[in-house]
């Protein structure tokens, strides 16, 4: 019964609601994206280039963290 | 081994979440670089391996002959057999180790975390290399399931199942839930989406139903089977092959260049965009075959918006060398990340370029298609996997680079030979595009005889061979580096030991370091609370939360697939107009179920489609386009995306069965110029009837409407055999064979009588009255404009239990 149902629904505007659906969800992200400050995204990219935790973690106002980016002994 | 400690920084506190997280207590832990030795050690290994299989195969596409001093073993080293082998070995063994190894060095470090359990991640790196063994073991055996980069069989499909989402998976998400940074960085987004999207692909696309260790037949057929095929295909390049590098280079290049990413703002559109848009581009794979035209248009559209998102990330990737481009001169990591990230733009070009249909229909089945797949492949995976890895020796060896100056060499022979294969492939793929179609004034095809293309591209193929040889050197320089720099390693392995506060809880109203609270601002306006609402939500702040949740972020992501999957799914296998019943189109024969299974197991889709497209000079060429009804028997579906050789769509009829026992014996002898290899081991080796009621079960269980069958087939399938048999011996061929050992093998009894018996079926039900009586001969219906046949050799009918085809008439396609 239940295959009865799924195949009498018309789905001949699926490619138009899946375009719909595509543009609403990447308008959100896009916003969501554009409302990150500054300062928070040069924190998550510096992410990288630490090995070790940087403290405190969350706080970008104070500039406490140590320039222990990379190991070049062996370079 | 030796330890060393790295005490955190302490520092005053200032909000209530620091006090949470200083009243965590102080832990010890260490990266653990083993496994990521392991993984780079395999890298190297299955690259050099993989390499030297394609060149293999690239020699054999110039000389066909050359495993035939290897007699009986030379049917395990045919092209068919040993191009999925390369394939897989490319992607799954080195590009696979490789991201393994960037996986693994990198989530320790950006979650400031130890990887959740060394025995997962011990029991990944030896799951992995037993799966590549098994499939350098059962591919060349002919025990595959005919399906692009999906071909290893169901035991080995569930041991990739286990370890890729039961080992890997677990570790990974687990080693996520215990980090210690707080923010997920972009690149274990993007590793969250390969390993969720990948497991969702695998599984799905490899639903079969077994009948033995080494033999199943996928649950879907004909047009549903090839759309979930290339559903899974175009994915497992964006999720394998694209995903987790993109990880790796918003990792490494930082890392290499010792400067943050250019945009972190872009870096998240890029993966959003990507996640949205290339699960819905598979359908490219599939223009102008019998999928619906609306999902083929589908698919275009989305192939073209991904060109967006992906130069965003190729800028990306790039700026973040602004300010560093001095070091770009004289680091040979960097100079391999530049090439690589340039590749990927070239790549993610051409690839929205080659979906747009009018292209596609001139490029499909060309080397064009195998040109850009290596500009991916070597240019982009090749190139990122190899700075990777020059990165890494030094680290992880803890000893200097062995030569930087072979690494250089090594950067400069393989960007000069990546060049030397594309570029003679371009100029095949675009003769044979421009040959397959060219028409004279009189409008009939100016190269009526296929091989003449084949002709025109071996020259190029000569200077591909070239162009692989020189990149395989280029990784013969990197394992001696390699080699070299491990043998200086330290006696024992210098291993820090950091400390560092466990992250404490967050609070739910604690949402981001850029906004500490959801506060409105409208709180002392004279505004309704369902404004205030709306100015807290458009903050976003709940999207900075998501992004540190990795279960409630992998679910998103999984939405994500999910819907954009169902969305082309559902329609597909639902929509009953979109495969039209054909009611003169019947189940296979027992025996032609048995050449069926041999034209799969021999890869004869890795040259052969079976699938004329609705283009003029296709028609003329091979006859009648294919329709979508044609092919609902068929498990899996033998489309293919490459013609070495014709396309066999009606192939039924065309040449008479002694043509196809001679073409099999020595292809040269019937077809001057072919770079087909012989299949004698085919005329050699009886035939198993008894197992073809095994196969005529699965298949009736797959919906073939099987009668007497069911519990006759081996008894139909030996006298269809005795048939076809006493047709090639009319013809002039031999009653029986000599084998090994002075035997004989009477000619009815060889596999190579099945395999004639699939290939006179071919594309012949479509023209047959409904009403005709069984083993009626079957005429050519829509004549293709086809070569004269070899003189005696010309097709007599076919022997099969169908009726003929009245030409023209289609009434009975509804």
């Amino acid at each position: 019964m239940l295959s009865d149902v799924i195949r009498a629904i018309d789905y001949s505007d699926c490619a138009e609601a899946a375009l719909i659906l595509f543009c609403l969800a990447f308008a959100l992200m896009s916003y969501a994206t554009l409302r990150l400050t500054r300062r928070a995204t040069d924190t998550f990219a510096s992410i990288p280039l630490f090995d070790e935790v940087q403290d405190p973690r969350f706080d970008t106002r104070q500039d406490t963290r140590q320039d222990t980016r990379q190991d070049t002994r062996y370079e | 081994m030796a330890t060393s400690i790295v005490e955190p920084t302490p520092v005053a506190s200032t909000t209530d979440q620091h006090i949470r997280d200083y009243a965590e207590p102080l832990e010890k832990f260490s990266y653990d670089d083993v496994i990521v030795r392991r993984f780079v050690a395999a890298t190297v290994l299955w690259g050099l391996v993989a390499t030297l299989v394609g060149l293999l195969v690239a020699v054999l596409l110039v000389m066909p002959k050359l495993m035939e001093p290897l007699g009986w073993s030379a049917q395990f080293l045919t092209f068919g057999r040993l191009r999925p082998l390369h394939t897989n070995a490319a992607i799954f063994a080195f590009a696979g180790n490789g991201i393994f190894a960037a996986i693994y060095y990198s989530t320790q470090r950006l979650c400031k975390a130890r990887m959740w359990s060394d025995k997962l991640s011990q029991l990944h790196f030896w799951g992995w290399q037993l799966i590549i063994l098994a499939a350098a073991v059962t591919l060349p055996m002919g025990i595959t399931q005919s399906k692009e980069y999906a071909e290893l069989e169901w035991p080995i499909d569930l041991a990739i199942a286990v370890v890729w989402l039961g080992f890997f998976g677990v570790n990974f998400m687990m080693t996520l839930i215990h980090r210690r940074e707080r923010h997920l960085y972009v690149a274990l987004w993007f590793y969250i989406a390969t390993i969720v999207t990948v497991t969702v692909l695998h599984v799905f696309n490899n639903l079969v139903i077994p009948i033995g260790v080494a033999k199943s037949y996928p649950i879907y057929a004909g047009v549903q089977d090839a759309f979930m095929q290339w559903w899974y295909g175009h994915n497992a390049v964006a999720f394998f092959l694209t995903t987790p590098f993109l990880g790796l280079m918003y990792y490494f290049l930082p890392k290499a260049a010792d400067r943050p990413v250019f945009s972190y703002k872009l870096s998240i559109i890029h993966f959003w965009s990507l996640v949205f848009i290339y699960i819905w581009a598979g359908p490219h794979h599939l223009h102008y075959t019998a999928l619906p035209e609306w999902a083929s248009t589908l698919g275009m559209l989305f192939s073209l918006m991904l060109w967006m998102p992906s130069w965003g990330g190729m800028i990306n990737g790039l700026l973040t060398l602004r300010g560093a481009w001095n070091k770009v001169s004289s680091d040979p990591v960097l100079k391999f990340f530049v090439v690589g990230i340039t590749f990927y733009g070239m790549s993610t070009f051409e690839g929205p370029m080659l979906s747009i249909k009018s292209v596609n229909g001139l490029s499909h089945y060309t080397d064009w298609t195998i040109a850009h797949v290596h500009s991916g492949a070597l240019g982009w995976n090749g190139m990122m996997t190899f700075g990777m890895i020059y990165w890494l020796l030094p680290r992880l060896y803890q000893a200097p680079l062995w030569s930087k100056k072979m690494a250089e060499w090594h950067f400069w022979l393989g960007t000069i030979a990546i060049l030397f294969y594309i570029v003679p492939i371009y100029v095949a793929g675009l003769t044979q595009g421009l040959m397959w179609r060219a028409m004279d004034e009189t409008g009939r095809l100016t190269y009526p005889d296929f091989v003449e293309s084949v002709r025109a591209s071996t020259p190029l193929w000569w200077f591909r061979i070239l162009g692989g040889a020189m990149f395989v050197s280029g990784i013969v320089m990197m394992v001696i580096n390699h080699v070299m720099t491990w043998a200086k390693r330290p006696a024992a392995y210098e291993v820090p030991v950091y400390s560092a506060r466990r992250l404490a809880p967050m609070p739910s109203t604690v949402t981001a370091i850029d906004t500490p609270a959801p506060i409105s601002k409208l709180n002392n306006a004279p505004v309704l609370d369902f404004a205030k609402k709306i100015d807290v939500f458009s903050n976003m702040s709940w999207h900075r939360r998501w992004e540190r949740l990795p279960i409630r972020f992998t679910v998103f992501v999984v939405i994500a697939v999910v819907v954009a999957s169902l969305f082309e799914i559902i329609p597909t296998f639902l929509i009953r107009s979109n495969i039209p019943t054909i009611s003169t189109v019947t189940p296979y024969t027992p025996l032609e179920l048995a050449g069926r299974d041999i034209y799969v197991s021999e890869g004869c889709y890795n040259c052969h489609s079976q699938m004329i497209r609705p283009i003029v000079a296709e028609t003329k060429r091979y006859g009648e386009y294919s329709k979508p009804g044609e092919f609902i028997y068929d498990h899996p579906f033998q489309w293919g995306s490459r013609r070495i050789g014709p396309d066999l769509a009606r192939e039924g009829g065309k040449q008479s069965s002694l043509w196809h026992w001679l073409h099999f014996e020595n292809p040269q002898q019937v077809v001057d110029g072919s770079v087909m290899p012989a299949f004698v081991h085919l005329l050699e080796t009886p035939l198993d009837f008894k197992k073809i009621s095994d196969r005529v079960w699965a298949a009736n269980k797959l919906g073939a409407p099987y009668d007497r069958e069911l519990t006759e087939a081996p008894e139909m399938a030996k006298q269809q055999a005795g048939e076809i048999a006493a047709q090639i011996v009319s013809q002039g061929g031999s009653v029986m064979r000599t084998i090994e050992n002075n035997k004989t093998l009477l000619t009815m009894d060889s596999q190579a009588v099945a395999l004639i018996a699939y290939l006179q079926r071919m594309g012949i039900d479509l023209f047959k009255p409904a009403d005709m009586p069984a083993s009626t001969p079957v005429p050519d219906a829509v004549p293709a404009e086809v070569p004269a046949p070899v003189a005696g050799l010309e097709p007599e009918p076919a022997v099969t239990n169908h009726a003929a085809p009245t030409p023209g008439d289609l009434s009975h396609v509804k």
